[in-house]
């Protein structure tokens, strides 16, 4: 889908008023940004607020997130929701563990299929 | 004033134009446009856009008004300070430009068709130079070709990584930029925020003498005072405005509604 979020009054009115004028195509309004739906038509609508507001509109393609194509992660999440308990940080959890640490994390990219 | 839309001119504080059938968005127009000598009259300031037009399609809301009542006497709140506070805030707070279009246009003009169909192109002449190979050798020429096209694919490939880099390079450079421009849309909804306390404080401030003058309306005019045309007839009688106000439709003629607002009035036709 098609994310837009807006950085000025002026935006955000209009971000608004598209979403009464095209229900089918505004997904859903978040007040200051919105998904749009990934049609030509979200497209066209995403094309327009960025020619109105080349410096107040910021837009980013999102796609649906599957855990399951990250399965060290997934587990790696579950284990730490199941089984530490609510003070444990993550980073102490997932020391001595298989479960990978905040710094591999931090430094591993999702692969763009994902 | 001097009233130029009818033949012969007329002056005076208070003119009837109704038998003349001018549109009063014509006379509106000619009173607070300063170039336009339809109207000779004292210059309409900002609040003639609040005050000086009743019983037009569109009405300021009762805030509004009251708002500019105060506004057009003078009034100071202390409010207008916070105001004057949150504007230079908002003034002084920069932020640089978050387009990246030039960017986002050299990659997708670097991964267009183009490079698809050269692609082809140099699949096509490796077969060429691969089925000539096994006799007298491939033609110079096709292999001249074949190169040329190869290294010209290769060049294509190099461009379209180093622009998708470029953009990914700048992106996250902007996204800094982007907590700038999300602290000025704060700053401009605290502007905003303040500008709605000046305008409900000089409301207040207003709202006695507006009271008062839509009292004295009742009194000696039939206009029912409950109407917003009395609110707005009343708003004229406490306000000072110096340009005249237009007034269309309604039961008064001029000359009772200049001296009920105590305002100088052109009286117009229904919308």
């Amino acid at each position: 889908m098609l994310f837009v979020v807006a950085y000025s009054r002026a935006a955000r009115r209009t971000l608004r008023n598209l979403r009464r004028e095209h229900e089918e195509t505004v997904v859903r309004e978040f007040g200051r940004a919105a998904l749009l739906e990934p049609t030509g038509h979200g497209a066209l609508l995403a094309c327009r607020l960025r020619e109105r507001y080349p410096d107040a509109v910021r837009v980013e393609r999102t796609r649906p997130f599957n855990e399951f194509a990250v399965p060290e992660i997934h587990e790696a999440a579950v284990a730490y929701e199941n089984e530490a308990s609510k003070y444990t940080p993550y980073a102490r959890f997932a020391s001595g563990t298989d479960h990978p640490d905040p710094d591999t994390l931090r430094d591993r990219t999702l692969d763009a299929g994902l | 004033m001097r009233f130029r839309l009818t033949d012969p001119d007329r002056a005076g504080r208070a003119i009837d134009c109704r038998e003349a059938d001018i549109d009063p968005s014509r006379v509106l127009t000619a009173v607070r446009d300063p170039t336009d000598d339809g109207v000779r009259c004292r210059r309409a300031t900002r609040l003639h856009g609040t005050l000086g037009a009743v019983g037009f399609a569109s009405s300021p809301s009762r805030r509004q008004t009251l708002a500019a009542v105060a506004r057009s006497r003078g009034v100071r709140v202390p409010e207008q300070e916070a105001l004057a506070a949150a504007r230079d805030r908002l003034a002084s707070h920069a932020t640089e430009p978050t387009n990246l279009a030039p960017e986002r246009e050299e990659v997708a003009s670097a991964n267009d068709a183009d490079r698809a169909a050269l692609r082809e192109e140099v699949a096509r002449l490796r077969g060429v130079v691969d089925a000539t190979r096994g006799g007298d050798g491939p033609i110079e020429e096709t292999l001249t070709e074949y190169r040329e096209t190869a290294a010209r694919l290769s060049e294509v490939g190099t461009t379209a990584t180093a622009a998708s880099e470029r953009l990914a390079r700048e992106r996250e450079r902007l996204s800094e930029r982007y907590d700038a421009h999300q602290r000025r849309l704060e700053l401009e909804d605290a502007v905003a925020n303040r500008e709605r306390d000046v305008r409900r404080a000089l409301a207040d401030r207003a709202a006695p003498r507006v009271a008062r003058a839509r009292d004295a309306l009742a009194e000696t005019t039939p206009v029912d005072p409950e109407s917003d045309r009395a609110l707005q007839l009343a708003a004229l009688r406490a306000a000072r405005l110096s340009a005249p106000a237009v007034v269309a439709g309604g039961s008064l003629d001029a000359s009772v509604l200049a001296r009920v607002t105590d305002a100088s009035i052109v009286r117009c036709r229904d919308l």
